[in-house]
Formats: C-alpha cells, structure tokens, sequence
C-alpha cells in the first residue's frame, strides 16, 4: 500500500528535522510529513484535527527536550486527549540522551512504543515503517 | 462460829474502811470480797474447816469500789465439846506488795521484748564456778535451748572455730585486768549460718576487789554489720566514681553558712584537705570574671528555693581556665525554709572541650557535605549536557555527512553542507559556553574588590542602551540599604547584563517594560532582586528547566538557552544561590543571594 502514512516529527532542531524530512522523502509509503517545533505547537495541530482522521499522523517521532511543551510533557497531554481520538498513533520517542534516567522514563509511558536514540539510521527507519504499514493493513 | 458474832481489830477496820457503829457478821466480811473471787474464799474456807487452818489471797472491792489484795491466814479454835466454835486469823493488805510484783513482771515482760527487738541478751558469768545466767533471748541469739545448763565449753561449741582462740585469750585478758572491754566475735548457728555479736560488759567485784561475776549484754549485729559494709563499699564506690567523673559533693546550711566538702572537692579545687570552706574562700576560688556570677546564681537559689545546674570558672594552679559544672538539691524543713542544699561540682572542662571539638568537625563535615553535594550536582548537570547538548549536533553531523556520502542525494549536496555548518556554529557555541562554564567552577573567587551596585548599574544600562531605548523600558533601583558588595567584578556585570537583558528581551508586548532592583540583607547575607512586569515563566512547567543549559521556554528567535545557565554556574561559584518567582502574563522575580 503506497502514500498510505502520516509522519509526525516533533523536534525543535531544525537540523535533524531537514534530514528526517529528506530520509522519509524516500520512502513510496509515506503520505505527509507533519514537522513541529515543539510540543506546544504539535498538540494543537493535534486537538484541531481530533476528528480527521486522514489529518492526524500515524506515527510520532517525538523529542525529549525542546521548548514551551517538551516529549514528556506533549505525552500527559496526549494521554488526556487519546480516548477522543479516532485513530491508532504509534508514538516513537526520539532523543539524543543516552541518560539512562530519560530511557526509564520514556519507558513506564504506555503510550510510547519504542526509545530511539538519535540519529536514526536508515534501515532503523525502514524497519520502523514496514511494521506500521503491516499494521495497517491488518 | 456458834454465834455468828465477829470481832475485827483496828487495823481491820482501817483495811476495810468500815464503819466502827456498824455491826459486823460473816456476811458483812463476804459481802466485801471482789465477786470474781467470792467462790474461791468459800472453797478455801470450806477445805479450812477440815483442816483446821487455812491460808487464803483474794480480793476485796470496798463501798468506794476500790480493790485491795487482801492476804489472810486463820486457825480454827475447839470448843469443849471438841468441836471448831471459832476462829482466829489475821487479814493483811498486800495490794501494794501485789501490785509491785505485777508491776516488774510487767517489765521483765518489756525487757524480753526489747532484748528480741534488739537481737540482744543479758547473760552473768561467774568465772570461778562457770555458772552462766542467761536471758531467754539469748539462748534465742545462740540457738539453744532454754532449759540447757549453760557452760564455756557448751559456749565455744558455736563459736567460729577461726574466732575460739581470740576469744580465749580475750576471757584470760579481763580475768587477769579486771577490764572488760568490748568485743564481737561469730557464732555459726545451726541452720542459719555465720552470725556477727557484739559483746559489751563489766566485771563484779566484791569489797576485796575480787571479781565475782561478769555481766553484761550481747547483741546480734551480723545485720548491721552487713549494712556497715555495703554503706563502707557503697561509699568507696561513689568515691571511685566521683574521682573518675572529677566530681566532688557538699553540703550547705545556708543558714550558718556551714559548708562540708567531700575529700575529692578539695582536690578539685587544688586546696588542703580539711582547709573550713567560707563564703569567702569560694568566691577567690572562682575566676575573677564569674564571682558576681556565683554570687547572683547562690543568691537567686535561696530567693526562688530551686536550684538550676550551672557553670562557673576557677584558675587552675598551672594557670588554666577550668570549668565546673555544679549541681544541687534543697532541702526543706517542716516550715519550707531551706534547711540544707546539697549537690556535686563536675569539673567539665574536658567534656566541653571535647563538646567543642565535635562541634567543629561536624561543622567541617556538613559543609564538605554541601561542597560534595554541589560537585555531585554539578557533575550530574555536566552529564546531562554531554548526553543532550553534545550529542544532538554530533548526530546531526553524523546524518547529514551519511546523506552526503550517498548518491541518491548529489544534487541537495551543497544544501547538506551548509546545514553541516550550522551544526558546526553550533556546537561551537555549546563548546564555549561549557567551557565558560568550567573556567567559573574552577576560578576561585578569590578576585573580589568593593563594587558599587549603582557602578555595575550604569554600565549595564549603556551595553543596553539601544535596547531600553527601544522599548520604553524604566528602569528603578534601591541600593540604599546595601549599596555596595565585595564581589568577582566580571560576574557581577555578567549577572546583571543576562538578568536585565532576559527582563528586556521577555517583555509582555501589552506592556512597556518596567525592571525594580534592589538590595537588602537577610541573615548577614547580602541580597539582590530582579523584578520585572514581562512575560513570565509557568514555573511548575519550567521550574525544573529554568537554569539549564539550551533551555528556552518562549518562541524567542535570541532564546538560546545559555544566560541564565552561566549565570547560574557563576552566581554558585561565588557560595551564593538564586531562585525564580514568576506568573505567566505578570512578570518574574529573580532573587539572588550573593555571598
């Protein structure tokens, strides 16, 4: 199934959002890459298009620390607004720490499929949309 | 008896206290006797009758009611007719004689239950014979029997076999000086063991001066004796412990000032033993700074009648400052007056001065405990900036020089490379910072002078000139109270440059800034506040975040993240700390303490 996900990137280095952008470019099976700031700005997105579903992404890569709203704090948000939404969002969290703390953290969230320590690599990127894609057509 | 006439003599008459005109029967005389021994006189008379005589003590109770003990002796006389017509006898009082009898019995009775409330008994010996009297108690006190003949080998059968011989040679002693002096010596009883007695006595003497008989009394002390000691080992015990805890007690009659000190006291103070302890002689053994104290602290005692601890200070003889510790309790007579005010003095110099001494490594320690606290944090804070600042453009290199080594993306080359750049500025500048960072650490305070705030003030206003001009901003300032600090210079300007320029640079855009400074002293500290009417802070979003390095909390295109970071790092590195009170809309307050 081709042009069939959404691809959320929520990071506030506009640098890694350049080369995500560029690398999911390549993939046939990605729709629309939805880039923002910061968590702020993503959650808005989010509660704007809560009942869109062709809007909403199918998958986040989300940063740790970025400003105004950051990766932990957009998820206590997000879980606030989940039960609403119509949609399955994986939500990848994506950071450059390798503090063994933010990993934890990262983990006791259920809504947070995976930790991915940046930068990720292509076949890491591939992987990773493969298995939505089967997802999806289950 | 034929005729029932009775004749009585004067004296009967007396005895009786009878009427002289009044007749007298034998019914008259029995009327007279004590109802309780009427039937005893009738049967003594009756048995009289066949004997012939009769001997008779009973009582009579006369019109007055009193009783006399009446002693009467009788013969019956024969008539003609060979039969008893009369009789004869003498009645004779004997109440005094009676009472008298009863009267020591009574004291042998008391006698007896002293001698065994005292665990004493009263024994003779005559020497020459070996006839020994004893007292009920004491064959008690020997655990005899009181029926045993009582001998000095039957004696010598209890005592101690080590005490035989002294008390031999003892009996041989007073028999030869005619002396007796007191002694004690132990039984072994049966079943009850070894027993202490104290013999006191004298010896008897006849008008040619030989000695008759020894008397005397001889007590059961094995109970005394045994308290004796425990008090004698009690004693040496408390001495041992005051000694050791360099204490010494005494007593005081305030109301004669009599003073008694323990031996130990005297030693404390360094002064002869026996040496009469006045009023005044404790106040020159007292340090001359705390004689008024000691006067006022007695005086106070006797006032309120409580004694509280307290310490005072006596010159030793090598000339150092001894501290005492003194202690006491009152005594109060049935009238609450003091009659007595007892207690101890310590003497604690050794003890404060170990007190001292902990104190001042626990000092040391806490602060080694702040100072490794605050490295521990700090290097927790530097971890944290490798892991998240250094990392990020390092793998945002790494992507992009992936991206760049790959075919597929040869016509966006020059695009990567300009990114690769940016990253590089970048990093740059987190090089620099972190690095600014550590110079602060590492540099020690050490450079400070006097600055005045209203100097740094002025100089900060013309680094922002263009900025405050453009935005209408008033500046106010209080350095009255505290006008000046010695302080790092270049930290000072640095901290008041980030803090007035984030005041500018986050004004609210309803608003004309306006930024309050001013200083004050709290606790010997010296303070500084940054007040503000900009943007603010939702601190309990922020809190955590608001002195980290790359931090920014506003959509600010100049917010990086490092001002407050490096104001932070330096503001520590002087000993002081800062905090943030803000509210979103109303404006921030910076608080800092400097020193």
């Amino acid at each position: 199934m081709n042009n069939s996900l959404n691809v959320c990137i929520v990071d506030d280095d506009d640098v890694y959002q350049f080369t995500m952008k560029i690398s999911l470019k390549s993939f046939t099976s990605v729709n629309k890459i939805l880039a923002f700031f910061n968590g702020e700005e993503a959650m808005n997105f989010m509660l704007d298009n809560l009942h869109t579903e062709s809007e909403l992404p199918d998958v986040i890569f989300l940063d740790i620390n970025m400003p105004i709203i950051d990766g932990f704090q957009f998820m206590e948000e997000y879980a606030k607004i989940k039960p609403e939404v119509g949609k399955k969002i994986t939500v990848f969290m994506v950071s450059s720490s390798v503090d063994p703390i933010d990993i934890e953290r990262a983990k006791k969230i259920s809504e947070i499929s995976d930790y991915i320590i940046k930068p990720i690599r292509e076949n890491q990127l591939k992987t990773i949309l493969a298995g939505l894609e089967e997802n999806g057509q289950l | 008896m034929v005729t029932n006439e009775v004749k009585w003599s004067n004296g009967l008459y007396h005895i009786y206290e009878h009427r002289r005109d009044l007749p007298i029967t034998y019914e008259t005389y029995f009327d007279y006797i004590y109802h309780e021994d009427k039937a005893h006189v009738e049967r003594e008379l009756k048995e009289g009758l066949e004997k012939g005589e009769f001997t008779n003590t009973y009582r009579i109770q006369l019109k007055d009611g009193s009783i006399k003990t009446i002693h009467s002796f009788g013969k019956l006389l024969k008539g003609p007719d060979g039969q008893y017509t009369e009789m004869q006898g003498t009645c004779q009082d004997v109440s005094e004689i009676k009472k008298r009898e009863l009267e020591l019995l009574q004291k042998n009775k008391q006698l007896s239950l002293a001698e065994e409330m005292a665990q004493m008994g009263y024994w003779e010996w005559n020497p020459t014979k070996d006839i020994f009297i004893w007292s009920e108690n004491l064959y008690k006190i020997f655990g005899f029997e009181t029926v045993m003949e009582m001998s000095l080998d039957l004696l010598l059968t209890r005592v101690h076999p080590n005490d035989i011989d002294t008390l031999k040679n003892l009996t041989e002693e007073f028999l030869r000086t005619n002396v007796f002096r007191k002694f004690s010596y132990r039984i072994l009883k049966p079943n009850e063991g070894e027993k202490v007695l104290e013999v006191t006595g004298q010896v008897v003497c006849d008008i040619k001066g030989k000695v008759t008989k020894f008397i005397g009394v001889t007590q059961d002390i094995t109970e005394r004796t045994k308290k004796e000691q425990e008090l004698s080992n009690n004693n040496k015990l408390l001495n041992m412990a005051t000694k050791i805890s360099q204490m010494g007690y005494w007593q005081w009659k305030p109301t004669n000032n009599e003073i008694y000190w323990s031996k130990n006291l005297y030693e404390l103070f360094e002064i002869e033993l026996g040496t009469p302890i006045t009023p005044d002689l404790l106040i020159e053994l007292t340090y001359v700074e705390d004689r008024n104290l000691l006067i006022n602290t007695l005086d106070k005692v006797i006032e309120t009648k409580t004694f509280r601890t307290f310490r005072h200070r006596r010159i030793s003889r090598t000339g150092k400052i001894k501290t005492l510790e003194i202690a006491g309790e009152i005594l109060l007579n049935d009238t609450d007056e003091i009659f007595e005010i007892i207690g101890t003095t310590q003497d604690v110099t050794d003890q404060i001065e170990k007190e001292t001494d902990l104190l001042i490594i626990n000092e040391s320690l806490e602060e080694s405990t702040k100072k490794l606290t605050l490295r521990n944090k700090q290097l927790a804070d530097f971890n944290h900036i490798t892991s998240h600042n250094l990392r990020a453009p390092i793998s945002n290199l790494n992507t992009l020089l992936g991206l760049y080594k790959d075919p597929n993306y040869s016509e966006i080359k020059e695009e990567l490379f300009d990114k690769i750049e940016t990253v590089i500025d970048h990093l740059t500048v987190t090089l620099d910072t972190l690095v600014e960072t550590l110079k602060v650490k590492q540099d020690v305070s050490k450079q400070t002078e006097v600055i005045y705030f209203n100097d740094t003030l002025i100089k900060t206003k013309e680094i922002l000139a263009a900025e405050i001009l453009k935005t209408n901003a008033t500046i106010k300032s209080d350095f009255l109270k505290i006008p000046k600090i010695l302080y790092n210079k270049i930290y000072l300007e640095s901290i008041f440059l980030n803090l007035l320029g984030n005041a500018l640079k986050y004004r609210s855009p309803q608003r004309a800034p306006k930024i309050n400074i001013r200083t004050e002293e709290v606790n010997g500290r010296i303070k500084i506040h940054f007040k503000d009417n900009g943007l603010g802070i939702d601190l309990k979003r922020h809190g955590h975040k608001l002195f980290g390095l790359n931090k920014v909390f506003h959509k600010h295109p100049d917010a990086k993240g490092i001002g407050l970071f490096l104001t932070k790092a330096q503001i520590e590195a002087m000993g002081g700390s800062i905090i943030a009170k803000s509210k979103v809309n109303e404006g921030t307050t910076f608080s800092i303490t400097l020193n």
